[in-house]
């Protein structure tokens, strides 16, 4: 699967100053996040819904005898659920001591961007949103987003991260 | 100079042996700790670093002796110690006799340290002590090379010739540790009692059995009469840095002086006193306890908790992937199982057999169908040759059973054996008890009697720091609220003494601690009253209120017990903080309370945190798991059996009424409801007296599961006891039954009221 992300950086990563991304996709928007955070990436295996927790919390998970909880990303990001495919993977995410497991569409490559080619968030959207976009970069034609998975998935800051995501506001009988 | 344990008077047997213990463990590190540093300064006596460090190992292993009485070793390290000292400033330097001497001492430790564990006093060591005595002084120092001329230089630490008791030296007898030997009143004259103060550091560590160790010592020389603070509050020495021991004694200021000389003090003044003072019940020679003889130290290892905790662990996953090779097993079992399987091949093949000999006879006559024959001849013994590895397969199936049934053994030996480790005796727990109940009784102006009993019964070591808080709340709680003063308890012709019993015991698969008093019981008609001002319950509704659930108002947050119960004020965590800790380890606690003639707090624990006996039932969102020891039985109920009043529901069980939930009436979960049919079994779950009936779908069997928490990745989960692995590698959730009962009451009456 050669990912559009993938190409066109390999000749430039050699460089300084270059660091290294898992990038993935929800709903079609590209995102990346740093490696170092990333513990490995499965294939989702049984989850067991967990009760008094937001949707977005899909459940807890068997990782090799440790307990997880998983986080369907799509939800936390207000959009719409997809069935789980043959794509859909889930990304394993240390979070300080924690570790926690990202259920996305799919996942692409390992890529190697520049510093410089990150551009941190505009202030427009960084004000309404919290902290959790760390900043952007454009490959080609593709806008990725950088998340910042310490402040994204940090147990005290899912509500607010998906309270600001809904991209409409909170009428639409959710319940 | 007596060499045997002079223990403070006031320890009773188990925290000796538990000093002894530590005592033991510690010294033999630090004489490990200094061979190493001696065997250093062999090759450079100069080595600031080591000589600071020896001498530190020196002083601590005095410290550590001083405070068991072990008078040989303590002032053997005296003495070596202040020649290191001198070592140290640069007034000497360390010569080859110094280092002999030095490891004579560990090996005179360590031999004490064998005879200590076994029980035994330590050996006679006057030669040793001759040695470190005289070093330092030229002339000696010459004469102790000479004597060890015979001894290679530093050698690795056996045991010394000189240490062990000779055969021929009388025996010392035997004396019991925790006499502190009241001695043979040798004051008989006019002698008036003489003051010994003894300053200590502030904040120094251990203050309290110092305290003790220094009353301990100054008794041999005569009696005590008075100390202040008094015995029962050394513990405030830590604070005033003082203690005032008045004492009778002929001895001369010299002794009482070295008498007081304990690790710590800082300084030392006798002086004559006028005032006379005797406190009563101060020279408790405390218990002797009969005949029993000093509590053996045995050998033991110190080992972090959370290295346990990763064994433990380990030990758990493997009952998991047990219970799984067992699972397959049985998937498999059909398929070699079933002798009709094998027998029907064999069966088959004969039959090929026969109507291929058949066939065979028949074109003997006539044409050649040869090519065809051979096929099948050749199927046939492929057929034959597939039989028999099925018969193998079998056999080896058999064995892969007989394997997993010893698999079975072993991880079950190893999880219990993992799990003795982590056991140790409620005693130390209770012990701590003695003092708190004479300071908070004393406090109060109360006079209680603590009676301890079963505290050899044992419990996990996490479950015993975890259980300390709530035990003193409760404790504390006993003697504040429950126990009433002097007075009145003259007036209802009870003992002015009251007694508080603490008291550990084993029933089924857990572990009970019940704190019992014989105090006044807990007076409902307060807690109603308190209940209705506190709008937690209309006048009407708490009129018609049984005892039971009366009492049951002490859980509630914020419940002042201490307004509901008695007029003293309460202080730190409330009851249903306590209940609130004892639930998360997985514990109930009861409540049965008799007016005029006591309340019993009994908290029930399971033996570990780690594993839980549970039932497995399968629910609509996945398997629950819900510890035996909350679940009453299961039963089938019909329609007929079921009431519904006010939008709840009750169910008939036997005669009895409960509340009939299913699993959304204790929890929300985020996919909406998936009921259950109507009908069916329920579990009927218990804890702390009150009783539910979940709707549960047919129950999966029991099995021991390994419990893990949920906060350490996500959160806790109010109502969920944790969460674990099955055979299969799903997750089920452990229910915490008690929490979870709190929910459905609380849901129900939160789904009936229209502020939804």
């Amino acid at each position: 699967m050669a990912s559009p992300i993938a190409s066109g950086l390999s000749s430039s990563a050699k460089q300084q100053g270059t660091s290294q991304y898992v990038g993935f996709e929800l709903a079609g928007q590209k995102y990346i996040c740093r490696i170092e955070r990333i513990q490995e990436i499965v294939i989702p295996e049984r989850v067991t819904t967990i009760p008094e927790v937001p949707a977005y919390v899909a459940g807890v998970s068997n990782l090799r005898g440790t307990i997880i909880p998983v986080i369907d990303l799509r939800l936390l990001f207000g959009l719409p659920a997809k069935p789980i495919d043959a794509d859909t993977r889930t990304i394993v995410v240390n979070v300080g001591e924690r570790v926690m497991g990202c259920t996305v569409d799919t996942v692409s490559q390992v890529v190697r961007i520049p510093d410089e080619r990150i551009q941190p968030a505009p202030e427009t959207v960084a004000a309404g949103a919290p902290r959790y976009v760390e900043g952007f970069a454009r490959l080609g034609d593709d806008l990725l987003i950088l998340l910042d998975t310490d402040h994204l998935l940090a147990p005290d800051n899912l509500d607010e991260v998906h309270r600001a995501s809904r991209p409409t506001p909170p009428s639409a009988g959710d319940a | 100079m007596s060499d045997d344990l002079n223990l403070p008077a006031d320890l009773s047997a188990d925290e000796m042996g538990e000093y002894l213990r530590i005592y033991v463990d510690e010294t033999n590190e630090q004489a490990d700790s200094l061979v190493e540093m001696l065997l250093g300064l062999e090759r450079d006596p100069h080595d600031p670093r080591r000589l600071a460090e020896a001498f530190r190992l020196v002083h601590s292993v005095k410290g550590s002796a001083a405070l068991l009485g072990l008078d040989r070793i303590t002032t053997l390290a005296h003495h070596l110690e202040t020649h290191f000292e001198r070592l140290r400033s640069g007034a000497a330097v360390l010569d080859p006799a110094t280092t002999n001497v030095a490891l004579r001492f560990v090996d005179y430790l360590r031999a004490g340290n064998e005879q200590l564990r076994r029980g035994e006093p330590l050996p006679p060591n006057e030669e040793l002590l001759a040695a470190v005595e005289t070093l330092g002084s030229e002339a000696s120092s010459a004469a102790v090379r000479e004597s060890d001329e015979d001894r290679p230089a530093p050698r690795p630490p056996v045991a010394s010739p000189s240490a062990p008791a000779p055969a021929d030296e009388e025996p010392q007898p035997t004396k019991l540790p925790a006499v502190a030997e009241p001695a043979p009143t040798v004051a008989v004259g006019p002698a008036r009692p003489m003051r010994v103060t003894i300053h200590f550091r502030r904040g120094m560590p251990l203050a309290e059995l110092k305290g003790e160790l220094v009353i301990a010592r100054l008794a041999r020389l005569g009696a005590v009469v008075r100390s202040d603070p008094p015995a029962g509050r050394l513990a405030t020495i830590a604070d005033s840095g003082r203690l005032d021991v008045w004492i009778d004694a002929a001895a001369d200021q010299a002794a009482l002086r070295e008498a007081a000389d304990v690790d710590g003090a800082e300084g030392i003044e006798i002086g004559e006193t006028v005032e006379v003072g005797v406190e009563p019940g101060l020279k408790e020679p405390a218990a002797a306890a009969g005949g029993e003889g000093r509590p053996d130290a045995q050998e033991t290892v110190r080992v972090e908790v959370g290295r346990l905790d990763v064994l433990m662990n380990l030990a758990g996953e493997l009952v998991v992937n047990r219970s799984r090779f067992v699972q397959v097993a049985r998937q498999i079992a059909p398929t070699f199982r079933g002798a009709a399987a094998s027998n029907r091949s064999t069966a088959i093949v004969e039959d090929m057999r026969h109507s291929l000999e058949a066939c065979r006879d028949e074109i003997a006559a006539g044409a050649s169908a040869s090519g065809q024959l051979a096929t099948l001849e050749k199927h046939l013994t492929a057929l034959e040759e597939q039989s028999r590895e099925w018969q193998e397969g079998r056999r080896h199936f058999d064995h892969m059973l007989e394997a997993i049934d010893q698999l079975t053994r072993v991880s079950d030996n190893l999880q219990r054996g993992v799990l003795k480790t982590r056991m140790v005796a409620v005693a130390p727990l209770f012990n701590r008890f003695k003092r708190s109940v004479r300071d908070i009784a004393r406090e109060l102006g109360k006079r209680v009697d603590l009676e301890i009993r079963g505290e050899k019964t044992e419990l996990d070591k996490r479950m015993i720091d975890e259980i300390g808080d709530p035990l003193v709340h409760l404790v504390r709680n006993a003697i504040d609220h429950g126990i009433e003063s002097a007075d009145e308890r003259r007036r209802r012709g009870k003992p002015e003494t009251a007694t508080l019993r603490l008291e550990a015991f084993h029933r089924g698969n857990s572990v009970c601690i019940a704190i019992a008093d014989d105090g006044g019981g807990i007076d409902t008609d307060r807690i109603r009253q308190r209940a209705i001002e506190r709008g937690l319950v209309t006048a009407e509704a708490a009129a018609g209120m049984s005892a039971d659930e009366l009492v049951d108002f002490i859980w509630q947050p914020g419940f002042s017990t201490a307004k509901a119960v008695s007029d003293i004020s309460g202080r730190g965590v409330g009851m249903d903080i306590v209940r609130t800790k004892i639930n998360r380890l997985n514990g109930s606690i009861d409540i049965a309370t008799v007016k005029g003639e006591g309340t019993t707090f009994t908290i029930r624990l399971p033996l570990t945190l780690a594993i839980v006996r549970c039932m497995l039932f399968g629910l609509p969102h996945g398997v629950f798991a819900v510890p035996m020891e909350n679940i009453r039985g299961i039963v089938a109920i019909g329609d007929s059996q079921i009431v519904a009043v006010n939008g709840r529901q009750a169910c008939d069980i036997r005669g009895e009424f409960l509340p009939l939930v299913d699993i959304h009436d204790i929890f929300r979960w985020a996919e909406g409801e998936a009921r259950l049919p109507l009908s069916g079994d329920v579990a009927v779950l218990h804890s702390a007296g009150r009783s539910i009936a979940l709707r549960v779908g047919a129950p999966l069997g029991s099995q021991d599961i390994v419990v893990k928490s949920l906060d350490d990745n996500y959160r806790h989960v109010r109502g969920l006891g944790g969460a674990s692995i099955l055979g299969d590698g799903s997750v089920c959730l452990l229910l915490d039954v008690a929490t979870a009962i709190d929910l459905a009451g609380g849901r129900r009456t939160r789904s009936i009221t229209p502020q939804h």
